[in-house]
Parts: C-alpha cells; sequence; structure tokens
C-alpha cells in the first residue's frame, strides 16, 4: 500500500529538468577551494587527479522524504540534501577532521566566545547568483534557531547555559558568532546547511508574513519541481522518478578544485537507483548496475569469486563501522511499579555488571556473527573518532594503552557472583538473589536482526554456563524501543549510531540524557562517577584546545567503560565493494563512505575509462 | 586409452600451433574464430565467454538461435549468456520466494538455484555449506551450493585453501558441488595471481579436458579472463 502510495504521489510529481545554469565560472574564484589530491606529504597523497565526465550508479533503498536540508529528519533525504547544501565548515574526507568549507577560514576570540567566519569570495549558486552573508545569516538565524521551522539542528545549536549562539553581518563576506559560554562543538554544530534566501526568504512568516507560520516546513518538498532547487555544493538534484532513481547534476558554480585546476566533482553526474533491498543493490551491482555498493559480512562469500573476472574490488578494511553494539542491564528494573527490589539492587551492583561483561564471548562474537570482520568495542566512542581513547593522544594512532578491557573469563564472572551473593541456594543449578530469591534473566533484542539474535544466543549460553538462569527472547522493535524508553526491560541488546564528537553523545552519557537508558533515575539521584561524567561532558566542550579536551574525554571514556551502564560487545569491520574504473574508490573509509554525508563520491571518485 | 591419448596429443599440438602467437587479450575478430573453429569444448567456450558482451548486441531473435543450434558449444554457450543479460533473467527471478527458486531449481534451473542460495547465504556457515553441497535435492542446487561454498575458500575470504588442495578437491571431491566450489576457487585465484598465459593455460585444458571436467572448467573460466583482458 505504501509503495503504491509512493507512487501515485510520484505521477503527481512534474519532472522538469532542472534549470541549473551551464555556464559556470569564466575564472577558478579567487578563494576556491583546492583538495590536495595527489599533493606528496598531504593525507590525499595517494588519490589520483581524475578527469570530468561520466555518470556513477549508486543505490538506496529507501525514497528521499523532501528536497530541504534544514527541514530533513532523515538519511534517506540528507543524501542529496547534503550534496546540495554546504555549510560554514565540513568534515574532511580523508581525515575527519573540521575543515572550512563555504567559509574559507575562521578565528577563534582569545576569551573562545566569539568566532569570525569569513567566507569565499566569488562563490555563486547553481543559477548563478552570488552567494554571501546574507545567505549565512538567513539560514542561521531565519531557518535553523527559527522555532517556526522543524529543524534537525535546532537542539545542536543550544549551549551548556540553555542560550543558543548568536550571528551577526560583519559585512558581505563576514559573520561574526558570539558565545555565551565557551563551547567546543560549536565548529560542529555552526555547519549547518546554508540555504538560498533568494529562493526561500519568501516561504519564511518570520520574514514574510504573508505566509503562515510552518510554510517553510512544507518548501522544497517533493511535489516541487526540481528545476526550483538551487545549492551551493557539488550537485543539484535534477531529476526524480519515485521509487526508481535521483539524479544530480554536478553545480556548475561549485567551488572547489584539484590541483591542476579541474573543477570538482569530476563525475558529471550521479544517479542513485532507489532498491527494495540490500539483496536487491547487491544483484544489482554483481549486474554491473551500480558502481560501487556498502556491503555486508555475508556478501563476501557471493563476491569474492567474481572479483577478479568482472572487474570490482571487495574492500576488507580492519577499521570498525562507526557507531555502538552493547547490552544493557536495566537498573531502574521495577522502579516505577516498586517491584523487583533486590533484582534491582543488584542490577545497580557494579560486580554483578563486571561479572556479566567478563562473560562477553566478543571473539566467538566477531567469528561466527560478523565472520571474523569486527572488532571488540570497549568504549561509547566510535573507533574512528579522533578522541577515541584507544589513541595515546587526539587524533594519533590506535594503541588501546587507555583502553578498559573486561576479558572474557567465565571462572573471573563467577567468583564476582560469588562474593555479591548470588550463588545456587537451592541447588537447582541456577543462582538466585542474595536472600534466595529466584533470579530469571530476560535478554531481548528486535527479531529480525539476525546479527543481534545471534549475539543474545551467545550471551545467554555464556550466562547460563555460570548459572545464570537467562533466556533469549525477540521481540518487534517498537517493543523493545518501548521497553528502553519504560524501563521496562530486563536486559536490553541494541545499538546507536556515532561520530567523532563525544558531547554528540550527550544525550546518552548526560546523567539526564533522553536515551540514559540503563538508569533514568541517575538524572535526579547521580552517584559520584554520573556527576563526574556530567563535569567532563562540560569540561570537554570548554575548551577549544584538543589535547585538553581529549585528557578530559579519555577520563571520560574510562569512567563509562567501568560504569558498565552500557556494556559494549563488537562492531562489523568496514566493508565496500567498487568496479576496478571508479577511481580513488579506493580511498573509502568509515570517514568517507560512499553512502555517508562526508562521502569520497561527492567530489573526489572519477571514471578511469574516460 | 593408448588411442585417446594420442588424440589428446594431437589436440595438443593442433592447439598450440594455432594460437602459440597469441599473447595477452585478444580482438573481437580472433575470439570469433576460436569460438568457431575450435574443437577443444572448455577453449570454445572460453572464447565464447569472453564474447558475451559482443554477442548481447545481436538481435534476440538470432540469440536464440545461436543458443539452440550454433555449431559450437563456445557459440550456444555465447548466445545463452547473452540472452540472460539481455532479457534480465536474474532481475527477473529475484522478487520470487525462496520456495518458488527451489522449485525450479529442483527442476533444473541453474539461475534459480544460485538465486536461492544467494538469498539464503546469511543462513550458512562454512561447516554447513560442506554438508549442503553433498545433501542438496539435486545436481543443480549442489553446484549452486558449491559456488557459494567458493565464496569462502577463495584468496582473502575466511578461509583460503591452497592451490594444491583446489586441484585435488576439483579432480576428486566427493560429489559434484564440491568439485565445482574447488574449481569456482581456482579460477578466482589464477585471475589473481595469474600464472598461466594463455598458451600455457589451453594445454593444461587440453591435458584434462575428458578426464576432470570441473578442473577443466576452471581453467576454462580462467581463459575467458585472459582472452577478454
Amino acid at each position: 500500500m505504501k509503495k503504491l502510495a509512493l507512487l501515485l504521489a510520484g505521477l503527481l510529481v512534474i519532472a522538469v529538468p532542472a534549470l541549473v545554469s551551464a555556464q559556470g565560472y569564466d575564472v577558478m574564484p579567487e578563494d576556491a577551494r583546492i583538495l590536495p589530491i595527489g599533493v606528496a606529504g598531504t593525507p590525499y597523497a595517494d588519490l589520483e587527479l581524475g578527469k570530468q565526465g561520466g555518470t556513477i550508479y549508486i543505490s538506496q533503498i529507501s525514497n528521499p522524504k523532501s528536497w530541504n536540508a534544514n527541514t530533513a529528519h532523515e538519511t534517506s533525504t540528507t543524501w542529496y540534501t547534503s550534496r546540495m547544501n554546504l555549510g560554514l565548515v565540513n568534515l574532511d574526507h580523508i581525515t575527519g577532521a573540521i575543515v572550512p568549507d563555504l567559509a574559507k577560514s575562521w578565528e577563534v576570540s582569545e576569551d573562545s566566545l566569539t568566532l569570525t567566519f569569513h567566507l569565499r569570495r566569488g562563490i555563486k549558486w547553481s543559477d548563478g547568483t552570488p552567494l554571501t552573508a546574507d545567505d549565512v545569516l538567513f539560514s542561521y538565524n531565519d531557518v535553523v534557531l527559527n522555532t517556526d521551522v522543524d529543524c534537525n539542528s535546532y537542539d545542536g545549536q543550544r549551549l551548556p547555559d540553555g542560550t543558543f549562539p548568536v550571528m551577526t553581518k560583519v559585512d558581505d563576506y563576514t559573520v561574526e558568532v558570539k558565545l555565551s559560554v565557551i563551547y567546543r562543538p560549536i565548529l560542529n554544530s555552526i555547519g549547518v546547511p546554508i540555504q538560498p534566501k533568494h529562493k526561500l526568504a519568501d516561504k519564511v512568516h518570520k520574514l514574510n508574513p504573508d505566509v503562515p507560520a510552518g510554510t517553510f516546513n512544507e518548501t522544497w518538498t517533493l511535489d516541487t519541481p526540481v528545476s526550483e532547487l538551487v545549492g551551493n555544493g557539488p550537485w543539484v538534484v535534477t531529476d526524480y522518478k519515485p521509487d526508481i532513481s535521483v539524479t544530480m547534476k554536478r553545480n556548475p558554480y561549485y567551488f572547489a578544485y584539484d590541483p591542476a585546476g579541474t573543477q570538482l566533482p569530476y563525475y558529471d553526474e550521479i544517479v542513485c537507483l532507489v532498491v527494495a533491498s540490500m539483496d536487491v543493490s547487491l544483484l544489482k551491482f554483481r549486474n554491473k548496475e551500480l558502481d560501487v555498493l556498502g556491503i555486508r559480512a555475508e556478501d563476501l562469500p557471493v563476491l569474492m569469486p567474481e572479483a577478479g573476472a568482472k572487474g570490482y574490488t571487495v574492500f576488507v578494511s580492519d577499521l570498525p563501522n562507526y557507531g555502538t553494539t552493547w547490552f544493557m542491564p536495566n537498573q531502574d528494573i521495577g522502579l516505577e511499579d516498586g517491584t523487583q527490589n533486590e533484582k534491582r539492587e543488584v542490577y545497580r551492583n557494579v560486580k554483578y555488571r563486571e561479572a556479566l561483561a567478563h562473560l562477553i564471548d566478543k571473539d566467538t562474537m566477531i567469528q561466527n556473527l560478523l565472520n571474523g570482520l569486527g572488532a571488540p568495542q570497549w568504549s561509547p566512542l566510535s573507533m574512528g573518532s579522533p578522541f577515541y581513547a584507544g589513541r595515546d593522544y587526539y587524533g594519533g594512532p590506535v594503541t588501546e594503552n587507555n583502553a578498559i578491557i573486561f576479558e572474557y573469563d567465565q571462572a573471573k564472572a563467577a567468583a564476582l557472583l560469588d562474593e555479591i551473593g548470588v550463588v545456587d541456594a537451592d541447588g537447582d543449578g541456577w543462582r538466585d538473589l542474595p536472600s534466595g530469591a529466584p533470579l530469571a534473566i530476560e535478554i531481548n533484542t528486535n527479531s529480525g536482526n539476525t546479527i543481534r539474535e545471534g549475539a543474545c544466543l551467545i550471551l545467554q549460553d555464556d550466562f547460563r554456563s555460570v548459572g545464570l538462569n537467562a533466556t533469549f527472547v525477540g521481540v518487534d522493535f517498537n517493543t523493545l524501543v518501548d521497553r528502553l524508553f519504560a524501563s521496562t526491560g530486563d536486559i536490553i541488546y541494541l545499538g546507536l549510531t556515532g561520530g567523532d564528537e563525544p558531547n554528540s553523545g550527550k544525550n546518552v552519557y548526560w546523567s539526564c540524557g533522553t536515551l540514559h537508558a540503563w538508569r533514568y533515575s541517575a538524572c535526579d539521584d547521580p552517584d559520584e562517577i554520573d556527576r563526574r561524567i556530567d563535569e567532563l561532558l562540560d569540561l570537554g566542550v570548554g575548551t577549544f584546545d584538543l589535547d585538553e579536551a581529549f585528557e578530559y574525554y579519555v577520563e571520560y571514556q574510562q569512567l563509562l567503560a567501568k560504569q558498565l551502564g552500557y556494556i559494549y560487545t563488537v562492531n562489523q569491520t568496514f566493508l565496500y565493494a567498487y568496479y576496478d574504473y571508479v577511481g580513488n574508490a579506493d580511498a573509502a573509509s568509515p570517514t568517507s563512505t560512499p553512502s555517508g554525508n562526508n562521502g569520497l563520491l561527492t567530489e573526489l571518485c572519477f571514471d578511469k575509462r574516460i | 586409452m593408448k588411442r585417446y591419448g594420442l588424440r589428446a596429443l594431437a589436440m595438443v599440438f593442433s592447439a598450440v600451433a594455432l594460437f602459440s602467437m597469441l599473447g595477452f587479450g585478444l580482438s573481437v575478430s580472433e575470439l570469433q574464430g576460436i569460438v568457431a573453429n575450435e574443437l577443444i569444448p572448455e577453449i570454445s567456450k572460453a572464447a565464447g565467454i569472453a564474447l558475451v558482451d559482443e554477442y548481447a548486441k545481436k538481435p534476440v531473435a538470432e540469440l536464440e538461435e545461436l543458443a539452440a543450434s550454433g555449431l559450437t558449444p563456445g557459440i550456444r554457450l555465447a548466445a545463452s549468456l547473452a540472452l540472460k543479460q539481455v532479457n534480465g533473467v536474474v532481475m527477473a527471478l529475484s522478487s520470487k520466494t525462496a520456495a518458488e527458486l527451489k522449485d525450479l531449481a529442483l527442476e533444473g534451473d541453474a539461475d534459480a538455484a544460485d538465486l536461492y542460495y544467494f538469498y539464503q547465504r546469511r543462513t550458512f556457515t562454512e561447516a554447513t555449506l560442506r554438508t549442503e553441497v553433498l545433501s542438496a535435492a539435486n545436481e543443480t542446487l549442489q553446484i549452486a551450493a558449491g559456488k557459494l561454498l567458493a565464496g569462502y575458500w577463495v584468496p582473502g575470504s575466511f578461509n583460503p585453501k591452497t592451490e594444491a588442495e583446489l586441484i585435488d578437491l576439483a579432480k576428486n571431491g566427493e560429489g559434484i558441488g564440491l568439485r565445482i566450489a574447488a574449481a569456482t576457487t581456482l579460477t578466482t585465484l589464477w585471475i589473481s595471481t595469474q600464472p598461466l598465459t594463455i598458451d600455457q593455460t589451453m594445454v593444461e585444458i587440453t591435458k584434462i579436458t575428458l578426464v576432470y571436467p570441473e578442473l577443466a572448467a576452471a581453467y576454462q573460466n580462467y581463459l575467458a579472463f585472459l582472452f577478454a583482458r
């Protein structure tokens, strides 16, 4: 029914080719961004210079929901909008570090409370209109910070004291951002998509009282002719066929070039096929209908035998994907209705959680569930982050010298359980609560996720091996989420997305965070570790000195690892397949995946056949 | 046996005489010559595989005719593979359920069998596939299971095997599925290491063409890669 609805909706869309100006710059803008492709001594040294031309085919398993970068809430939309609308800053394709984008540079005042951004001069929107500070102020003040607009970035702008940054215009190419408190992640959060004032200001009630409040939320929807879309990024959407494809063409006024003076992106066009599932994507890739594809461990036996004959490469890295996978004993179990008091006490005993941590057979999980293509996790931060505490310094190589590891050790687990009085009191083979009352444990995850189901079965077996009466029960995803938020679950196995910025996890690890699901009661009743973690979150954002921030975050990650609120398990490593004629595809990594918003494909890949 | 040996020897000489001048990769016209004239089936088929994209330009009616009654195994194979490509056979099957695919596979549909195991791949480990290749309901399914098993043995995969192990399995493995698994892996191994030239590969084929068909097919598919480079 949904497909039919989408198809019917699609029939109403007028597929007018975008009136992207074909002219482009007469000469390279004075402030063009030059990506050091192939330049020795830079992170881009191993990349090749390419030529313009060709079409690259990729896939998505969902249709976009709109073309509006600042009202989008889902990656199926932001995949496109992030390529049409860039921000003042962005993440580097190769290193993941914050780099200038629409801004060519910025300064931070001595008191760290004022940031001054200098825009690139001479750059234009895809329709040839000059891009100036007015567009930046419009996007930030009149869209992102406008409470009439359902903007995904709004909450991320809030400063620790509850106020918001104040952005003002200095001149046509300079904007100033004033903070009430020092807030290091401002450089992440300020990079919101900049949208064209000349096309959209009349849709904002604040600027045009003739339109009702909330009009902007219905702007640049899928019903909008794509010819209306104007961008500042490397691509502009030029065609959309619901359930079939989205086409993006090179923005002739994109401001990035390679060292040889070739304007980026190299490809003329991206065609994104909308497919029903990952399996269909894989079939299309094998059939040469797609050029690149993010893959899973289960896909390797199918892909690897054909790789040489068909001319593609299966890339198996040793870098894990971003994100965390964990299980969580519910430390608020029964709190709401005043039941299970003793079980709750046991779950709140860190030695009990340490025992469980010693029962995670990560090697077996990696071998059996991920075909060996995985990495153990111990930290709330993804390994790719420069703040990951497995490094010795900010951005340094991963050594794991700071890691807090609970090794797989059933004897140790048993000893800890004995120590806290969780023993088999009645001789039935199962450990009981210290009072002698039975202890039954239910492990839940979302049914249908075969990797998580497999992990829960492994945990069940290991728990049982030391006498814990554990049973895995798969539940549907919505039920699982309900149990998580309502604190009605027992042990929940789940995962979270991740990024480079530790403060992005504040909603999880702050004692009052909306996803502090292992113990929501910590908001009113934080213990010493909770308080220190909260403190470290504030300290980490309160300095622009990255080395200083790194030290705070090392302690933060170590405390969380010892606190064992979420108990981390394993994560799949980054896997990718690409046809060998796609130049620079071999530079893909979790930082610059083809399907990520900071994707390599945005600018740097090219067709070697041209 | 003696007569067999002389015939094989004659084939070796003819193959070497015809193709000893050839280096890496062949032109379309050279491949057309092989596919039309070559006596050894695997060499003919190798040329056919290398010509699939060329054949895909022909009208469907002509392809159907050639697939059914082309004069050589290579021509028939080129035409049938081109037809599959043109008709989008695999994608057309992709919407079928596992049960439907299995039913088709039980009737001998090799593409359905491949797709069946493609969709079932996450339910298998290497160990359970080893059992499957021997116990699947018919040869079509066993062969398809074998191709999936090859994915665990190829270089860089989960349990890569040596060339010697694979050659032995391709010759002597119990059941056609296991032999196909080994042969598929060998082709992949050779493509990645390219130990043999076109001439050398054809000599190997002529030694075993009527004796070890799965191993010969491994060389055939490697030869197709060399032809197309």
